[in-house]
């Protein structure tokens, strides 16, 4: 009799198993929800951000020189401020309701008032200027800039202070650094320095550089699992992967397929997974899914499609959503394609 | 007073905020790089900007340390010199560390690997100790290629033995010669990027002597009024200005040292500032238009320039007792001060046993724009 039970348990949890992997399947880990059209916005979509309380997501359109803005509430495009040099990433601050705006060619930060959007100031860096993050604790920013664009030797993180939109000081990097991402109880930043394929652990309070190591792969985009102290690093060239690491030894964790021109990796911690964006200006692109079984298994999941060109995204986890910027080329209209991320 | 005298003085410097501070601060310190184990003075700094390293000679225990900048280490000790090495430069486009060597030598090192790969001999390299003079401060000229070096007889034995500048063919890792000068110690030099023109400070005689440096001839003798014992200088091509720092009285720790602002065509004394002692460091960056005065006093004093006329201090930023050298880089915007190991004591001295050793240490700051 207890024999027969322990079988019709273990009988039920299976179908439940392949009843939601068969769900899974049907409607995959993401959902494709909303398609926001951005007509007349040419060429490509770089790094976006979000005003979670306003509803509205900021696109920097890298080719059409503007910034976008999109009302999400509302699915509608709603904005296009002109008069940037290759905008690359903007940084929404509520707290103090600035937009922070950087600008390659031109070096430039353009600060704007975060509900009327009017320029209000600006900071010239050196060419190059391209992620921004922005730290609460301290209200500084961080952005990169340098490089051989702007013919040097080096790069660097400029420390800027957001309150008055000066800059403090400069955190020295080997090259052009890509992202940069918060560690903040560690007081690091972890700055991805894509030409040489690697990472590198500053220490904020005296700019010190504590850790490094290389990929194998251009390291353009990271993300960081702040619970379980993993980065993961997705590589634009070959060879094309999503690597995982220990976030304070740089051991490598796990590998995983991915594919080309990557520009967007974020960490789902609702539902443990990573999403990377492949294909900036390839003729298709696609969201990769990977599932975080536990800190140190890792697995594929599927690869979405999303169109022609879509490099960027963005993760919004206050608002469960995943955004996919598309780009305005040939036939193709501009759009930002809105996921939700399923059970 | 007694040898601990100017340490307790410095101390009390250190923790006395700048009086003229004004706000906000010029430059702010973001690190500090420890050297454990270094003894002594330090002197001239080069970097290499690339590399992100810092090459500091210890002039005293004959070492230089190289500093790797971006993980804020010691990572090699060059050893080998046979006196006290004490200009270093760094030539970015053969990776070689240059330096004079009180052994009336030049010296190469491989940036790569550290080893000697030229050792180039100064005028009276062949004298013995007593007789020969020392090669002290430099500059370098990176389109011809040459390092000029002050050559000292102030600490010769021998009497009647004037100071030279020792000049140093870096590309083809010759002597080239020497400019005899009136006077025992040539401590500062400068070059005009625009013209033949090299200025350089006689520390004994408080003369500034133009040099053509083509010609290898003195030009002309200009008493430094107001500034009796010049040790750095830096030219102003712009406003055809030079700043030259100047102690007031022997040795490192006498307080106020001044900075004469001098017309470097007539020679004309404009000004001869109040300011931090013992300098032996003072740079000027044309496009911020500050001057950085490093004294050995526990300050480096920023000025603005308004004009070629006058100059505003932008305060005192604290380094460290006897932190005599620095270096101002202007690409990484970044202000580096060396401050050698130190003994703290409290007096009464020297009845108190308590001494507490400080490690030498470079600073690192910010300089804000």
């Amino acid at each position: 009799m207890r024999g027969q039970i322990a079988f019709s348990v273990i009988w039920l949890v299976s179908l439940v198993i392949s009843a939601a992997s068969l769900y899974a399947q049907a409607t995959g880990p993401l959902r494709l929800v909303q398609t926001i059209p951005m007509p007349g916005v040419k060429g490509r979509l770089d790094h976006m951000d979000v005003d979670v309380e306003g509803k509205r997501l900021f696109v920097a359109a890298v080719e059409n020189g503007s910034m976008e803005v999109v009302d999400l509430e509302g699915g509608r495009w709603t904005r296009s401020i002109a008069g940037f040099k290759t905008p690359t990433e903007m940084c929404y601050v509520r707290e103090l309701n600035k937009v922070f705006v950087a600008s390659r060619d031109d070096g430039m930060v353009r600060i704007f008032r975060g509900d009327t959007l009017d320029l209000v100031d600006s900071l010239k860096l050196e060419v190059g200027a391209n992620r921004i993050t922005y730290d609460p604790p301290s209200k500084y920013l961080y952005v990169g800039y340098g490089g051989k664009l702007a013919g040097f030797d080096y790069g660097r993180v400029g420390l800027i202070d957001a309150r008055s939109n000066k800059l403090l000081g400069d955190v020295v990097v080997e090259a052009h650094p890509s992202q940069i991402l918060l560690d903040n109880p560690a007081h690091r930043i972890f700055v991805a320095v894509w030409e040489l394929g690697k990472i590198d652990v500053f220490d904020v309070r005296d700019r010190r550089l504590v850790l490094t190591w290389t990929t194998g792969g251009q390291s353009g985009d990271m993300a960081l699992d702040q619970t379980h102290r993993r980065l993961f690093v997705a590589t634009r060239n070959a060879p094309q992967l999503m690597i995982v690491y220990d976030a304070d030894s740089g051991q490598e964790i796990a590998r995983l397929p991915a594919e080309g021109r990557m520009n967007g990796v974020y960490y789902d911690g609702w539902h443990k997974r990573i999403y990377v964006t492949c294909g900036r200006e390839l003729p298709a692109s696609f969201v990769f899914v990977y599932q975080q079984n536990d800190p140190d298994h890792y697995e594929f999941i599927t690869k979405i499609a999303t169109g022609s060109g879509a490099g960027t995204s963005f993760w919004v986890p206050q608002l469960n959503h995943f955004y996919v910027g598309v780009p305005g080329v040939e036939k193709q209209q501009a759009a930002i394609l809105v996921f939700e991320p399923q059970p | 007073m007694n040898k601990y005298g100017p340490i307790v003085f410095l101390l009390g410097m250190s923790l006395t905020p700048g009086a003229r501070a004004q706000n906000p601060a010029p430059m702010h310190l973001v690190q500090t790089i420890v050297l454990p184990d270094v003894e002594g003075y330090f002197d001239h700094m080069a970097v290499d900007v690339k590399g992100q390293r810092l090459f500091v000679p210890g002039e005293h225990q004959r070492t230089i340390e190289v500093v790797d900048l971006r993980i804020g280490k010691r990572i090699h000790t060059i050893t080998g010199f046979g006196g006290d090495p004490r200009k270093t430069i760094y030539i970015p486009e053969t990776n070689e560390i240059w330096v004079d060597d009180g052994d009336a030598t030049c010296k190469a090192f491989s940036g790569e690997n550290y080893q000697l790969v030229k050792n180039i001999p100064l005028s009276g390299h062949e004298l013995d100790a007593d007789s020969r003079r020392v090669p002290d401060n430099g500059v370098y000229d990176p389109v011809k290629q040459l390092f000029y070096l002050g050559n000292r007889a102030d600490g010769l034995k021998k009497g009647g033995i004037q100071g030279s500048i020792e000049i140093v063919d870096i590309k083809n890792g010759k002597y080239l010669g020497s400019i005899e000068v009136q006077g025992l110690n040539p401590a500062g030099l400068v070059l005009d990027p625009g013209s033949p023109r090299m200025f350089v400070v006689m520390g004994d005689t408080s003369q500034l002597l133009v040099i053509d440096r083509d010609k290898r001839t003195v030009l002309a003798s200009w008493p430094i009024t107001g500034g009796p014992e010049p040790h750095a200088v830096a030219f102003d091509p712009a406003h055809r200005r030079l700043l030259i720092g100047s102690r007031v009285k022997r040795g490192h720790l006498y307080k106020p040292g001044k900075m004469v602002v001098m017309d470097s065509d007539s020679g004309k004394v404009i000004d001869a500032i109040d300011t931090e002692g013992g300098v032996d460091e003072l740079e000027y960056e044309p496009a911020s238009k500050r001057v950085y005065y490093t004294g050995t006093t526990g300050f480096v004093e920023v000025f603005q320039q308004i004009d070629g006329d006058h100059y505003k201090s932008l305060g005192l930023v604290a380094t460290g007792p006897i932190a005599k050298t620095s270096l101002f880089v202007p690409q990484l915007r970044r202000f580096y001060a060396a401050v050698p190991k130190h003994v703290i004591l409290v007096p009464p001295v020297p009845q108190s046993k308590e001494a507490t050793i400080i490690d030498a240490k470079i600073l690192v700051y910010d300089v804000m724009p």
